[in-house]
């Protein structure tokens, strides 16, 4: 398994190369002075031109890459053009914060939208199974700032318990305002997923015979009824984590979370090549790492999957 | 009896006592504030948006300082100047109790240091042209001198400034944060971060930052005109408008901008509505032309009909009454502004005979482009504009642009019709009319009309020379009705600040330059 873990890591390398050449002249070539975007509207054109050259942007755009380039292979991935500080630095912060968040939808999601739809299918038809699987349709369907605003209403300004929005430590009590408006729709999608994958399993001949032997439901739930409807259910986290640490924008502003979402909108915005080349690297490289964790999964899950 | 009225005497000074008392400031407490984004750096020759001018002259200051309602000029860290009968030198006292706040003294030639650091092209600071005018800036920028020779250190608190030409401005340029002065010995020590450790001589100091959360400033003991009565100063940095009015009324935060949607509910609510307050600001909201393109930018008659058929009024109703109708460059209460000015009242019929005077009777056959930012509430504004036009017959579209390449478009005149906004980087007339209206600010230079008038060019040319401030005011009423005539840009409306404050706040004045000090700003606890 380490030798397939390591041809995996290695054939990332030529991916994020291609993916920061791309990202590279994406935003190099969208309108925008970023020179002018540094200078603010209100400097005349020689202090423009002059920060042009001080930040070398008047170079080439193949020599503009291949600065950064030289300096990114020895772990340097540059300075901010907005604040001037190490990028490595200000990622560090807003990407433990959009973690923090991600970690705790995804679980709730998981437990909860995992145990309403394995409950949902196997009490098909049941008054149960129709109340989960509105309330995901409705999670899925309603535009999340309408139901932020929604929670932040009824929570904050009607009963006073919540605090509308902001951050502190991120384990604390302003995570559960944008958990909840995140897991609605989380939750609702793993609880579908989970009711369709589960109901495939039980309509298969193996739990009719364990049934039929007399076996413990109990055990036959746990054994092949759970076991079997994790292989969807884990695709389904892998890629739900791999949105949500591209950020959340919406949510970030809404209750004043500031995550990946708002710190790569604002470097797009801004021109700001450092921000934003580091950030979708660091974006690409954690997607790719989740998929390789769970590929290793589904080995762990299904024995008839081996990576030798 | 006697008993009694001694009783009722002494009651009665007891009240009065604690009325008093209550009216009194008193130190101590947090202010929780608000910007719309995190202002990423403080350091005076980095600053270029408006969320760091919000906060920036809390912890930043210079040889002056602006008043908290933004319309005067006062003592900063120079404590008296005189100019020459010429106006080409000015000698600044550099009081001697000003302080930084790591304790080291304020200096004459920690001011030169400051302003050289700005000027600096290394630096890259986007406001290095206040210093334009300095005597040996270009040498210095071209490397051919070690130091601006303009910049002269008299004594250890005796700083000269000499200028190339008069500038009546200069002195509001001055006051500008990003003429703040700061501490070279920090600026060693902290060398990329200087930004988020700034130390310079204002009432805050910088406290505890969190990125893209929050920022706090701690009052400054050592300041020079006391220290502020708040212990603390916190800004949040909250984009959504309505986030922030709900943490407001949540109790969560002390000071809110009031949304349009927001305004009524407040203005009605008994524990918020004598807690409103606004400012004109040194704003002016207008219709750009681009002077270079046909048929707008040759034809006056259809720069007028433009304006006769707009209905600001209406927009002004949409507003809820927060914002003043432009007259003229220049907002109410400024030096320029002229009450008598006629403005072009709504007049259907007056704009229809202009039309047929530009000739287009029937109207024009053709789709023009109006450009704007994508904000909503501008977006509904120039939906108004829209009908309003439509009725003479200018069929316009509006086109929302993103701000690089607004900014582009706007620079390099890629654009027939734009709305866009002024808001003045210093408090004087010359920061409305030099960038707008001179031919030289052309490319760059926020002449985003591209007009090139000699007449008036020669006029804002006179008003920086020109010292004496009745005749600057008939320079400026000059310039305001040379340009209320020629319309290249379609004067609109001027903005009016409104905002909120938690109860228990005490002497908040809002700025009308967008830059709020919070030095005499006192809660109660």
């Amino acid at each position: 398994m380490w030798r397939y873990i390591r041809a995996r890591v290695l054939g990332a390398i030529p991916i994020l190369l291609g993916m920061s050449l791309i990202v590279f002249l994406f935003l190099y070539l969208i309108p925008g002075d970023t020179a002018r975007l540094v200078a603010g509207p209100s400097a005349d054109r020689a202090t423009v031109e002059s920060i042009r050259t001080e930040m070398g942007l008047d170079a080439p755009w193949y020599t503009q890459y291949l600065r950064f380039f030289s300096r990114a292979i020895r772990g340097d991935l540059g300075t901010s053009f907005q604040s001037r500080k190490p990028v490595v630095q200000e990622i560090g912060v807003v990407l433990k914060r959009t973690l923090q968040l991600t970690v705790v939808v995804q679980l709730l999601s998981f437990f909860i939208g995992g145990t309403l739809g394995i409950l949902s299918a196997l009490w098909r038809k049941s008054v149960l199974d129709k109340v989960v699987m509105a309330f995901s349709v409705l999670g899925l369907s309603l535009p999340q700032f309408w139901s932020a605003l929604l929670f932040q209403m009824f929570f904050c300004a009607r009963l006073g318990l919540l605090p509308p929005s902001g951050y502190q430590m991120g384990w604390d009590i302003y995570i559960v305002l944008p958990a909840l408006t995140l897991t609605w729709p989380s939750a609702g999608l793993m609880a579908r997923i989970t009711r369709v994958a589960v109901v495939d399993v039980v309509g298969q001949d193996y739990v009719r015979t364990a049934r039929a032997k007399g076996i413990n439901p109990l055990k036959i739930a746990v054994k092949h009824i759970a076991r079997n409807a994790l292989i969807p259910m884990v695709t389904l986290v892998g890629t739900d984590i791999s949105r949500m640490i591209g950020g959340m924008i919406m949510i970030e502003v809404i209750f004043t979370w500031p995550g990946m979402g708002k710190y790569v909108y604002d470097a797009l915005i801004a021109k700001d090549f450092p921000a934003f080349q580091a950030s979708t690297l660091v974006i690409a490289a954690l997607i790719i790492g989740i998929n390789i964790l769970v590929d290793i999964t589904y080995g762990l899950i299904d024995p008839r999957i081996s990576y030798e | 009896m006697k008993k009694r009225l001694l009783t009722w005497f002494l009651l009665g000074i007891v009240l009065i006592a604690s009325a008093a008392a209550s009216a009194e400031p008193h130190y101590g407490g947090t202010f929780r504030g608000f910007t719309s984004a995190d202002p990423k750096t403080l350091d005076p020759a980095a600053l270029s948006s408006w969320d760091q001018a919000v906060m920036a002259a809390n912890v930043l200051e210079g040889l002056v300082r602006l008043s908290p309602s933004g319309q005067e000029i006062e003592p900063g860290v120079a404590e008296s100047w005189v100019a020459s009968e010429d106006g080409l030198v000015w000698q600044f006292e550099i009081r001697r109790d000003a302080k930084f706040h790591n304790g080291d003294a304020v200096t004459a030639a920690d001011v030169k240091y400051s302003f050289e650091r700005v000027i600096n092209p290394k630096t890259r600071s986007p406001r290095a042209w206040i210093f334009n005018a300095v005597a040996g800036v270009e040498e210095f920028r071209a490397g051919e001198a070690p130091e601006v020779s303009g910049i002269r250190v008299r004594d250890e608190h005796l700083l000269e400034i000499e200028l190339v030409e008069a500038l009546s401005p200069f002195l509001a340029m001055l006051a500008s944060p990003s003429a703040a002065v700061v501490s070279e010995r920090a600026v060693d020590e902290y060398g990329d971060l200087f930004g988020q450790n700034v130390v310079s001589a204002g009432p805050f100091k910088l406290s505890e930052w969190r990125q893209n959360l929050d920022l706090t400033l701690d009052a400054f003991e050592d300041y020079w005109a006391g220290r502020p009565y708040l212990d603390h100063l916190q800004f949040r940095f909250i984009l959504d408008e309505n986030t922030r009015m709900m943490e407001l009324m949540a109790g969560q935060l002390d000071w809110a901008w009031i949304p349009p949607a927001y305004y009524m509910q407040v203005s009605r609510d008994p524990n918020f509505k004598d807690s409103i307050r606004q400012a004109d600001t040194l704003h002016v909201g207008y219709l750009a032309v681009n002077m270079e393109k046909e048929p707008f930018g040759s034809n006056l008659a259809l720069r007028q009909a433009i304006r006769y058929a707009i209905d600001e009024e209406a927009v002004k109703d949409s507003l809820q009454g927060r914002e003043n109708i432009a007259v003229g460059p220049f907002p109410p209460g400024f030096l320029g502004h002229d009450p008598e000015a006629t403005p072009y009242p709504r007049n259907v019929e007056m704009a229809k005979k202009l039309m047929a005077e530009a000739g287009y009777p029937d109207g024009i056959d053709q789709t023009f482009t109006v450009m704007c930012q994508p904000y909503n509430n501008l977006i509904k504004i120039m939906e108004i504009y829209q009908q309003n036009l439509r009725e003479i017959g200018i069929d316009v579209e509006i086109k929302p642009t993103e701000g690089g390449e607004y900014l582009s478009a706007l620079e390099t005149g890629n654009y027939e019709l734009a709305w866009a906004a002024t808001v003045a980087d210093y408090a004087d007339p010359d920061a409305f009319v030099y960038p707008l209206y001179y031919s030289g600010s052309i490319d760059g230079g926020g002449n985003v009309a591209r007009y090139i008038n000699p007449d008036i060019d020669r006029l804002i040319e006179e008003g920086r020379l020109q010292t004496d401030s009745k005749k600057r005011q008939a320079i400026y009423e000059e310039i305001a009705r040379i340009a209320q005539e020629d319309l290249p840009y379609i004067n609109l409306s001027h903005n009016i600040w409104v905002d909120l404050t938690s109860p228990k706040v005490k002497n908040h004045v809002p700025s009308a330059m967008d830059m709020h000090i919070f030095h005499r700003v006192w809660v109660e606890q």
